[in-house]
């Protein structure tokens, strides 16, 4: 029995593609707005191109609202990683401090009797 | 007083992480200038071996055509070119100002390092003092005990002069 091989699935689109998508979208709805002023102009019916029109912006409302998503992700992530940044720099440092302050602390008192003893 | 390191520890990983993209939107721009660049270059170079061609007697009739095409390109090109160069412009002076605050931010947080150890050492030192005395007046009472006319222990020139040092200073700076 063959078995087949599930095809892989489509990779999301990257943030340059979609904004390249969004700029596209706009530029198109731009031009059929102005398709519609010259239609209106010449008296001709401009239902079909409105309805294009409303589906386009609904299209880069959609895109839109993806790359803020997208944007939010990326600040956080940003966020934690000068946290995390910040946190290591920050224990290297007070580490550094207390390996030098320990290099000078003073010996044992002599009459104090040792652990191992 | 670690807060004071952690903050400027934070400042520090805020300012090298804005550089990282600072130094990415400089190389972006750099990239479109390039390309722009190299698409003058290739139509210069196009538009030269047509005109030598011509020269060299070759008369193609739609070299004129295509030298016409190459000078509007070009034409075109410039207004593009100043406008990548612009970016590039505003993008190294954004990477450097950015650089810049992370030169500011090290220097930030080597000393809120300095100061955090001065506070510590100046703690010890304190302890060790305390701890010093207490020794030495022990040394004396035993040193009575088993009737010692010679002290034992005598600090060591260095830190005798140290301490005197200090001492006549902070006398001072307290006057």
């Amino acid at each position: 029995m063959t078995v087949r091989k599930k095809p892989d699935p489509t990779p999301p689109a990257t943030e340059k593609q979609l904004r390249a998508a969004l700029e596209t979208l706009r530029q198109e709805s731009a031009a059929a707005r102005q398709r519609v002023l010259r239609l209106l102009a010449e008296g001709q019916n401009t239902g079909d191109l409105r309805m294009e029109i409303t589906a386009l912006e609904r299209r880069i409302e959609d895109i839109a609202a993806v790359l803020a998503a997208l944007a939010a992700e990326r600040e956080r992530e940003d966020a934690a990683n000068v946290a995390s940044s910040a946190d290591a720099l920050a224990t290297d440092a007070i580490d550094r401090l207390e390996v030098r302050l320990a290099s000078l602390q003073p010996p044992p008192h002599p009459t104090t009797k040792g652990t191992d003893q | 007083m670690t807060d004071t390191i952690r903050a400027a520890a934070h400042a520090l990983a805020g300012a090298r992480s804005k550089t990282a993209g600072t130094a990415r939107t400089l190389t972006e721009a750099q990239a479109v200038s390039d390309g722009f660049k190299a698409r003058v270059t290739a139509l210069a170079s196009e538009r030269a071996g047509i005109v030598a061609a011509a020269r060299g007697g070759d008369r193609d009739p739609t070299h004129a055509l295509r030298v016409g095409v190459i000078d509007a390109d070009l034409q075109d090109l410039a207004p593009m070119i100043g406008d990548a160069n612009a970016g590039v412009a505003v993008a190294q002076a954004q990477n450097q100002e950015a650089v810049q605050a992370v030169v500011r931010a090290e220097q930030q947080m080597a000393m809120a390092e300095a100061a955090e150890l001065e506070a510590r050492l100046a703690a010890h030192a304190a302890k060790l003092d305390a701890l010093l005395l207490t020794t030495l007046n022990e040394l004396t009472a035993v040193g009575k005990r088993v009737g010692r006319a010679r002290p034992v222990f005598m600090p060591s020139p260095e830190l005798a002069n140290t301490l005197q040092r200090l001492h006549l200073t902070a006398t001072l700076v307290r006057r």
